[in-house]
């Protein structure tokens, strides 16, 4: 491990970052055994254990993903996530089984109540997260507010889905900036400059390539010529693939905080080929090798970043936080409700 | 770093290196620590000594490789892959972290890892096979008939909508048809919501299913296929499905399925973005043929009360697979899927003669 020394003074130029690769130290065999572990005592314990199995696995990414030297802490407890857990659960139930008894009128307004919950269960998730992370002994801390999610999630999206598409490259990037620039890493708030153009050329080029895949598959039936064919649904879906890819390149070279930022360059046929390849080994050892396929994406992701350091990190002082309950965040995930942080 | 026996007393100063974040600040700095006989912890960093008790330290939980982080309070935290190290300072000052030392045993011991997999494999597969489709079994008289009414309403209107065209069979056909039906299982429906629909579908071709409501549906290909006996005989395996409330238990099974794998993975996150999908097809392909079979073996006992020869289901089922053999457009990717569902046709058939 390096040392790194980082006390030296804030430069500002960009050609005086140094740059560090980001990197990843976990291993396939070992996080298995943490895994097994994890499920058998869940089991054992009728899922009870599954509260501090979450913590572990999600120490495991954390304390492996090196940045400068430093690691990442998750700091939550067990026992704070079964109790977020368990009143997720209950309403959960509660929800389910009246929904079966009341009227659809009833039914209607409940639903209309859990639409207008949504934006606050990501916050939620989202803020709890922040709050429990760390890096260098410095927590994160997330203050999204109610409306500028409900534009990101859902107002925006709408627009893009109205428009055809038009406007979805503006609210991918607004979402994305909703979620960057609202995290802090102790008193200094992120920046992102990503821009608009970036997500609209990203967006383009996909629908230039799936245009370019359909008249292919068009010439083909016209043909009869079934390699032609082929060639064309697997380039459709090779491209749905490139999608993520590409916007994680965007995303994280847009990421900075006190002019320090990211170089992202994930090689999308590299992700494509990641990505296949781990769904079959899954599939066909019917999930005992999903701790493995998950080690190998967090490889990935960590060696397409490179940490360009300003030298000022130092500088940045931890803020008041308060402890806060995990149920948002339970509530979310019992819903599925899932917005990262790295897309 | 450290080098001294596991049973060896901490007689002497021994050191570790670390990374120092001092309170309040992002900022860094490496270290060697020392930690003292007398159990304190001391080094300098940023030209400052420090110090503090080993013993009010809180340190975090060994995980694999990845580094531990020692909080110190008001001084700020270290982070150092001296695993070995830290472990074996908790043990010899009794400090409270000691007592979770035996989980990443556990994790990093190869017997007990394949131990316990063969735990998991184990309870897993008789949770998948056994518990599962018992705890569906158990469940679904509980769930009300408002919730058939209406899965079986949205399974219809879906239907409907894509597949399933008016039927051309005419109006005394239909009747004559719901005659026998009820002339020979009436008797033996109470209970049971049962109604007989037919309809035209060529993207079904000759098929008849169950709804969860218990309507039956038969397609005017089906019933230009067979005779009447040969009707009865597969309306009766249809019956069973509605008999054993089959749609509901589906319903059940195949969420605890996703419910339980989620719970178990634990990280709906990760899940997402790995393809987990094709173990769970083939899950809830075997529950599907377990349901046909506990439907096959219904419609032996309805025909038998009803005095109906049994032989008409194997020919029904022979007449069905040559239909669909045959044809080469759309129809035959039905069949396709309507078998995976269902068990061997041999063996069904066999069953029945």
């Amino acid at each position: 491990m390096t040392s790194q020394s980082l006390t030296d003074t804030p430069v500002t130029s960009r050609s005086s970052l140094k740059p560090i690769p980001v990197a990843f130290n976990g291993r396939g065999g070992e996080y298995f055994g943490i895994w097994i572990v994890n499920i058998a005592l869940t089991v054992l314990t009728l899922g009870i254990y599954s509260a501090w199995a979450k913590v572990r696995n999600k120490r495991y990414f954390y304390g492996n993903t090196e940045v400068a030297g430093a690691s990442f802490e998750y700091l939550a407890t067990g026992g704070q996530i079964l109790k977020g857990r368990l009143i997720a659960v209950a309403v959960f139930v509660v929800f389910s089984l009246l929904s079966s008894f009341i009227s659809p009128e009833v039914y209607g307004l409940f639903m209309l109540a859990f639409m207008a919950a949504m934006p606050w269960l990501i916050n939620a998730g989202l803020r709890f997260n922040a709050r429990y992370s760390a890096y260098r002994g410095v927590r994160f801390r997330f203050t999204g507010t109610y409306w500028a999610a409900c534009k990101a999630f859902f107002l925006y999206p709408l627009l893009g889905m109205i428009t055809l598409g038009i406007m979805m490259p503006h609210a991918m990037h607004y979402a994305a900036r909703y979620v960057v620039t609202n995290h802090a890493y102790g008193n200094k708030a992120f920046k992102f400059d990503a821009t608009v153009k970036q997500y609209q050329s990203v967006v383009l080029g996909l629908v230039i390539g799936i245009i370019a895949s359909i008249a292919l598959i068009a010439i083909g039936f016209s043909q009869a010529s079934i390699a032609m064919i082929a060639v064309g649904y697997l380039a459709i879906y090779g491209l749905s693939l490139a999608f993520k890819p590409l916007l994680f390149n965007v995303y994280w070279q847009g990421v900075n905080l006190q002019k320090n930022r990211f170089e992202a360059n994930m090689p999308v046929g590299r992700f494509i080929w990641v990505f296949i390849s781990n769904s079959i080994v899954v599939a066909l050892t019917l999930g005992l090798a999903f701790p493995w396929a998950q080690v190998r994406l967090a490889h990935l992701n960590a060696n397409s970043l490179t940490f360009l350091h300003a030298g000022n990190l130092g500088s940045i002082a931890a803020s008041q936080a308060k402890e806060m309950s995990a149920v948002g965040e339970e509530l979310g995930e019992v819903y599925d409700v899932d917005v990262g942080f790295g897309i | 770093m450290a080098a001294f026996n596991t049973r060896q007393t901490l007689t002497m100063t021994q050191t570790f290196s670390a990374h120092f974040y001092p309170e309040g600040f992002a900022d860094s700095q490496t270290v060697t620590v020392l930690l003292d006989a007398s159990g304190w912890l001391s080094f300098q960093a940023f030209d400052k000594k420090y110090r503090c008790p080993f013993n009010q330290v809180t340190v975090s939980d060994r995980l694999g490789r990845s580094p531990r982080f020692l909080t110190l309070p008001e001084l700020g935290r270290l982070e150092t892959r001296d695993n070995d190290f830290v472990d074996r300072a908790l043990r010899h000052f009794g400090h409270q972290g000691k007592r979770t030392l035996w989980l990443p045993k556990l994790e990093r011991a190869p017997l007990w890892i394949l131990g316990l997999l063969i735990v998991v494999v184990v309870t897993g597969w008789a949770t998948y096979r056994h518990g599962i489709p018992a705890m569906a079994r158990v469940t679904a008289p509980l769930v009300p008939d408002k919730i058939r009414e209406l899965a079986g309403k949205e399974a219809l209107d879906w239907m409907e909508r894509g597949w399933l065209t008016p039927s051309q069979l005419s109006e005394e056909r239909q009747q004559a048809l719901r005659g026998a039906f009820d002339r020979h299982f009436g008797d033996q429906l109470t209970g049971l919501n049962v109604r007989v629909l037919f309809y035209n579908s060529d993207a079904f071709g000759a098929n008849a299913f169950a709804l969860p409501d218990g309507t039956l549906v038969f397609t005017d290909q089906f019933v230009a296929l067979v005779n009447e006996a040969e009707f009865l005989a597969v309306a009766a395996h249809e019956v069973g499905h509605v008999r054993h409330d089959h749609g509901i238990r589906g319903i059940i099974s195949s969420s605890a399925l996703v419910a339980a794998t989620l719970l178990i993975t634990g990280d709906s996150e990760a899940l997402s973005e790995i393809i987990v999908t094709a173990p769970y097809a083939l899950a809830q392909l075997s529950y599907s043929r377990d349901m046909e079979r506990e439907a096959d073996t219904a419609a032996m006992e309805l025909m038998q009360a009803a005095g109906l020869d049994r032989q008409a289901f194997a020919s029904a089922l022979r007449k069905m697979v040559d239909s669909h053999g045959v044809s080469e457009d759309g129809a035959s990717r039905a069949w396709e899927e309507y078998l995976s569902s269902h068990p061997a046709t041999d063996e069904r058939i066999k069953r029945f003669e």
